[in-house]
């Protein structure tokens, strides 16, 4: 098996709310802004709802992220979804469509994992390997 | 509306998967598999993999690197010195053509059964990327991929994988769900960690191609596949880390990215190209080449050496399939909730569900997109300590 094995994003994003709890001081809190809005109730149409749910859980999760210190960011570095792109490009891009290092045969590139870049696994053809040298 | 071929070719790749049969046989006879001529034996012969190369590499549709993926049989049914040879040819088409600043990767995707350190010595010499198909458990696995005189594979399978684990060879498994899969979450993520498999993505069992009838079509389904996606979230959550699935990666890097889908590379032209053991072309849905429908022929668009991609785009057949597959997209997005998330589906699954590609909602998507989205986006919510946007919610805003 690999060396070194990601935890893989969802680990990280499920570990956010702790990575959170330092709590601001009250000053802090009163200044802070509004939490993200409330479930799109009053949007007009579904795909706009699922929009403004999306966004407002995008929102959520970059605040959440924004209080990591220097020790909690640099775990993140052998993080391939990290060195992907995946994680902060704040371009609206997503996962970055960039080569993997391949932790097997080599410091080389080569490959990238299919499903775990921008496209998502149901956008791409099903009944391949996909993703890969994590 | 653009007709001519350079107007069409700019609405169409770039190249991101090149799907090729290396021969129509499996050694395995599972009862849910769309491949409708799993018998045949034929080989590709590798001298055609000059003439595939030079079409792909002389088409406007390669942009940058692409995964060749052995598909559409059972890959490891040749030899490894067909893929060294392969190797030597993907070599020398790339420096025939100038292109030595492309990497063609290949993949696999393989039963696994007769991996043995010779398999793993050709994975490890030329570089490629496994794809195990195994559906868990014994019980679950066997019930359906059997060989042709009814014994279970399960544990020629599992043989496969201690090599590859031994030889310490990543990769990643896709288990097909059946209704009976849904019955046992616990059992099905705890099988995978016990044999050290981390990366898993769930395909579902369709009604697709040879395969006429799923266990999945049956009522009251949809239920148990919410509750056994919920307990899967549950279970990936209270073990960090220690399986990553295909479909909860996929959706937090779309949440965490930002990114939202316009076309998939199933409904955009020429972002995946399947060739097959006799070097006819098709694009699209690699599922829909060979397949004999009375609608749209047998998908096959061209045979390299003699067709261009590009001079496929105003072929009639072609014109046909691609017209109601933008139909359908379309439909797509002007009517579902998830179009962001999803990007229109897949054309095997309108065709065997509905006849057509001109169409939207599907079985598949439902459960594959829908209510698989509703469930990671609810337990991002949850963990996030956001209000939740119940399902009923969801259904009102027609998700």
């Amino acid at each position: 098996m690999p060396e070194s094995r990601s935890a893989g994003l969802l680990a990280f994003l499920l570990a956010l709310p702790s990575l959170a709890l330092v709590a601001p001081a009250a000053s802090e809190a009163a200044a802070a802004p509004a939490p993200p809005p409330h479930p799109p109730e009053a949007s007009a149409t579904p795909a706009e709802a699922m929009e403004a749910r999306l966004s407002r859980l995008s929102a959520a999760i970059r605040e959440r992220s924004a209080p990591l210190d220097a020790s909690e960011r640099g775990a993140l570095e052998g993080e391939p979804w990290v060195a992907a792109g995946a994680w902060g490009n704040g371009h609206g891009r997503g996962w970055g469509n960039r080569g993997w290092p391949n932790r097997v045969y080599g410091n080389t590139y080569y490959g990238r994992p299919v499903w775990a870049n921008y496209r998502p696994a149901w956008g791409n053809f099903r009944n391949g390997p996909s993703f890969l040298n994590w | 509306m653009t007709t001519d071929a350079a107007g069409l070719a700019t609405a169409a790749g770039p190249l991101e998967l090149l799907v090729v049969q290396a021969t129509p046989y499996c050694n395995l006879d599972c009862d849910y598999c769309y491949l409708p001529d799993r018998g045949d034996r034929r080989r590709l012969d590798p001298a055609l993999l000059d003439p595939i190369l030079d079409t792909v590499l002389t088409s406007p549709f390669v942009a940058g690197d692409f995964t060749l993926l052995w598909h559409a049989g059972e890959p490891l049914m040749v030899p490894p010195a067909f893929y060294d040879e392969a190797s030597a040819r993907i070599a020398a088409a790339l420096e025939r053509h100038g292109r030595r600043d492309l990497l063609i990767p290949q993949a696999i995707q393989t039963n696994a059964t007769v991996i043995d350190d010779r398999w793993c010595d050709c994975f490890v010499r030329n570089r490629m990327q496994v794809g195990v198909s195994l559906d868990g458990p014994v019980a679950l696995h066997d019930a359906h991929r059997r060989t042709r005189t009814g014994l279970g594979s399960h544990a020629a399978t599992m043989r496969g994988i201690a090599q590859l684990q031994r030889h310490g060879l990543p990769f990643q498994v896709i288990t097909v769900l059946t209704a009976a899969s849904l019955e046992d979450p616990d059992g099905l993520f705890h099988f995978f960690l016990e044999h050290g498999i981390g990366d898993v993505g769930f395909n579902m069992e369709e009604t697709e191609g040879a395969n006429r009838l799923s266990s999945l079509d049956g009522p009251g389904l949809e239920d148990r596949w919410r509750d056994f996606l919920e307990r899967f979230w549950d279970l990936c959550a209270s073990h960090p880390g220690a399986l990553r699935v295909r479909e909860f990666e996929t959706l937090c890097g779309q949440v965490v990215g930002d990114s939202r889908m316009d076309h998939t590379d199933m409904n955009r032209p020429f972002v995946i190209l399947s060739v097959d053991v006799e070097g006819r072309f098709s694009t699209f849905d690699p599922e829909l080449l060979g397949v004999r429908t009375e609608r749209y022929g047998d998908f096959v668009l061209g045979q390299v050496g003699r067709d261009s991609l590009e001079s496929v785009l105003t072929n009639p057949a072609y014109q046909r399939i691609a017209g109601e597959m933008a139909a359908g997209v379309e439909e797509c997005r002007r009517s579902c909730a998830h179009f962001a998330l999803c990007g229109g589906g897949a054309g095997s699954n309108k065709y065997w569900e509905k006849g057509t590609l001109a169409a939207s909602e599907t079985q598949a998507c439902r459960w594959r997109v829908k209510l698989m989205a509703d469930v990671v986006l609810s337990g991002l919510e949850r963990s996030l300590g956001l209000e939740q946007v119940t399902a009923q919610q969801a259904l009102l805003h027609g998700g």
